[in-house]
């Protein structure tokens, strides 16, 4: 166990939970090698223990608008604070709620989704936070442009963030989400963000997640999707930047007939650290996910992929796909798949699977005989292995964004 | 066009190609016949530039130039083109993406302007009718899932789109149902002028029946052992290939 230094936990808003929180991380504290769920990732030297809550504000004015991608609903997130937007279509809310403003909200406008119980990193995030990102989106409503959080960093060099965001779809509405998530400094910051999303009845999302925080940033995050019945959630993540950095996918079928489909591509380089760590939770019957996750390392860069589908009792008539390849570029590299499955029930269709390998030389030299040198031949093999996920990506503004981020972070990777 | 003297390959140590001569004036066809194991496809990676083939003695010249200093991509630069006998599969990869990255290599090399998407475009549309082959096919990715008359045609198709001036054929006659080895060999032949030249590896005469071939030789063991017209190729149908083993038994 780590030694923790003591930051008072919050004493106002979801006060209760705060306290809980907070004395379940005391007693668990931060993972180690001997947590199997943490075995391959050491978050330690990343969490920066002497670092303070981030205090002061910066001012990203300047930096704003190149963040903008055309036809969507742009939201600023700076730090841990939202910037309240101007106006916003009918039927979509966006506030921020300070930690200080004392029962501002009713608990049973929300539903916890993130369990603190479990994780020492949400349960200090619950505890911690200073602001409740809340977005909300009205019955029935479908919106023509995608939500696009802007998540931008920039901070002192060694400082603490505790993002929390809580997304709610009522009944009947259909949402697409962005988030790009973009370090704008070079400094040290330690991020533990918890993200929530409760997809109600018949309600429909899909999220983009962009992630591109610098390499001395020590990034852990918990996304947290609770489907009520016949609700369905496509997210899919991209994994650029970051020093260290976790990803836990926790996805809970709470009601029954839901369908989740997770793509997530990690592309670590130089001594880059990204695990990604996917749990669907089959409790209902009738619920389908599918899961692709794609890795392309190369330097000396390390990834995890743990995937678990777990179906319990009397969730008949469950389909649970999981798939996961991984591309290495360089022999220093490495990465550990754990694929598992846990089934406590018998009518169920599930399969799992993982492949590693390198880049196929009787393909390389296919392209090579036709003139494309083997630098570029590797180039458009790399795209072509980091297709299948982009290609979920189906708008193609921001299809074509994530095409371009991967060009940039591939300049350089391949040798 | 192209003179390969005394050519001995080594792969893993072993011997495959014992000493082949041949040259290749432009504008001719020849057919390299031959049972499996002899060293066709061998001859074909030489050529093309795969690794893992060592060439232990003799010289292959190209236009003046010592092919073997030549990497793979450089010889497709200066006009050569490997119609593979198993084209591999690339997922992921589009095959309009590659085709038009094949394209621009090639025109860089030689000083051109790279081609823009409308022209490149145009240009493909009217070589996919060449070949019977419909538009949607260069979005699908490359080889993958391609039957095989798809995949040979596919070779075909960048055999036309890239216009080298020496086009290999290894097996692109195996495999195919009639009424695909007629759009194979219909696409060899619109391709044929007096300055491209073409080596055509097979195992079977039947191509022959659909193209005009003005030198038929026969690889045994590692060796041209026999060089003929069309005749040869005839001969071969009729008697297969063993009345040649008698002969050089004979010859001593």
């Amino acid at each position: 166990m780590t030694v923790i230094k003591t930051i008072p936990y919050r004493s106002t808003f979801l006060a209760q939970e705060a306290a809980d929180a907070w004395k379940y991380f005391q007693e668990a504290g931060y993972p180690d090698s001997k947590n199997e769920n943490w075995r391959f990732s050491n978050p330690t030297p990343w969490l920066n223990l002497n670092g303070e809550r981030i205090s002061s504000d910066n001012d990203f004015e300047e930096e704003l608008s190149s963040y903008i991608i055309p036809n969507s609903i742009p939201i600023i997130i700076t730090n841990e604070k939202l910037v309240v937007p101007q106006s916003l279509p009918e039927g979509i809310q966006v506030i921020n709620i300070d930690a200080t403003s004392k029962g501002k909200m009713s608990k049973d406008s929300f539903v916890d989704v993130a369990d603190y119980h479990t994780s020492s990193f949400v349960a200090e995030n619950t505890a911690l936070f200073q602001n409740y990102i809340f977005i909300h989106i009205a019955e029935d409503i479908k919106p023509e442009h995608p939500i696009h959080l802007i998540h931008l960093v920039k901070a002192e060099s060694g400082c603490r963030l505790f993002p929390r965001i809580h997304v709610n779809i009522a009944k009947g509405a259909e949402i697409e989400i962005w988030k790009t998530e973009i370090g704008l400094d070079n400094a040290s910051h330690f991020i533990n963000l918890v993200t929530e999303v409760v997809i109600c009845e018949n309600a429909h999302l899909k999220w983009t997640n962009s992630q591109e925080m610098n390499h001395n940033t020590g990034h852990i995050s918990s996304f947290n999707i609770s489907l009520k019945k016949d609700a369905s959630a496509k997210y899919n993540s991209f994994e650029f930047g970051g020093g260290f950095v976790r990803n836990d996918i926790h996805t809970h079928f709470d009601e029954p007939n839901g369908d989740c489909e997770i793509n997530s591509l990690f592309i670590p380089n130089g001594k880059q650290h990204i695990d990604i760590s996917t749990m669907v939770h089959h409790k209902n019957p009738l619920c389908s996910s599918r899961q692709l996750v794609k890795g392309i390392l190369s330097g000396n860069s390390t990834a995890v992929f743990r995937g678990l589908a777990n179906v319990y009792k009397d969730a008949g008539k469950t389909d649970a796909q999981q798939n996961n390849k991984n591309l290495i570029l360089s022999p220093s590299a490495r990465v550990n798949s754990i694929p598992q499955l846990e089934i406590y029930e018998d009518d169920v269709k599930c399969s799992h699977g993982s492949t590693t390998g390198q880049i196929e030389e009787e393909a390389l030299f296919y392209l090579q005989s036709r003139g494309i040198n083997r630098t570029d031949a590797m180039g458009l093999m790399v795209r072509g292995f980091a297709n299948e996920v982009v290609d979920k990506v189906e708008n193609q503004d921001m299809n074509g964004y994530i095409q371009n981020s991967l060009i940039k972070k591939m300049e350089g990777m391949i040798q | 066009m192209i003179e390969i003297k005394n050519l001995h390959v080594n792969v893993e140590e072993k011997e495959i190609l014992k000493g082949i001569s041949l040259e290749v004036k432009p504008g001719e066809l020849h057919v390299i016949m031959g049972r499996n194991g002899t060293g066709k496809s061998t001859l074909a990676n030489v050529l093309a530039g795969k690794d893992k083939y060592e060439v232990s003695k003799g010289s292959i010249t190209y236009e003046k130039r010592n092919l073997l200093d030549l990497s793979p991509e450089e010889r497709a630069c200066v006009g050569l083109f490997l119609s593979f006998q198993y084209p591999v599969s690339i997922p992921g990869v589009n095959m309009m993406y590659f085709l038009k990255a094949a394209v621009n290599a090639i025109r860089k090399s030689q000083g051109n302007d790279e081609m823009d998407a409308v022209d490149f475009l145009a240009m493909i549309r009217e070589k996919l009718k060449k070949v019977d082959l419909d538009e949607s096919f260069i979005h699908r990715s490359v080889n993958d899932g391609f039957s095989g008359g798809e995949k040979k045609r596919n070779e075909i198709l960048q055999m036309i789109t890239l216009e080298p001036r020496l086009a290999i054929l290894d097996e692109t006659d195996s495999g195919l149902d009639i009424d695909a080895l007629k759009i194979v060999a219909q696409g060899v032949n619109d391709y044929r002028s007096p300055d491209r030249s073409f080596i055509l590896i097979t195992h079977y005469q039947r191509i022959l029946n659909y193209m005009q071939p003005d030198f038929v030789h026969v690889l045994m063991n590692g060796k041209l052992v026999k060089s003929g017209t069309m005749e040869l190729a005839k001969e071969l149908e009729k008697k297969g290939y063993s009345w040649i083993e008698e002969e050089l038994a004979e010859a001593g």
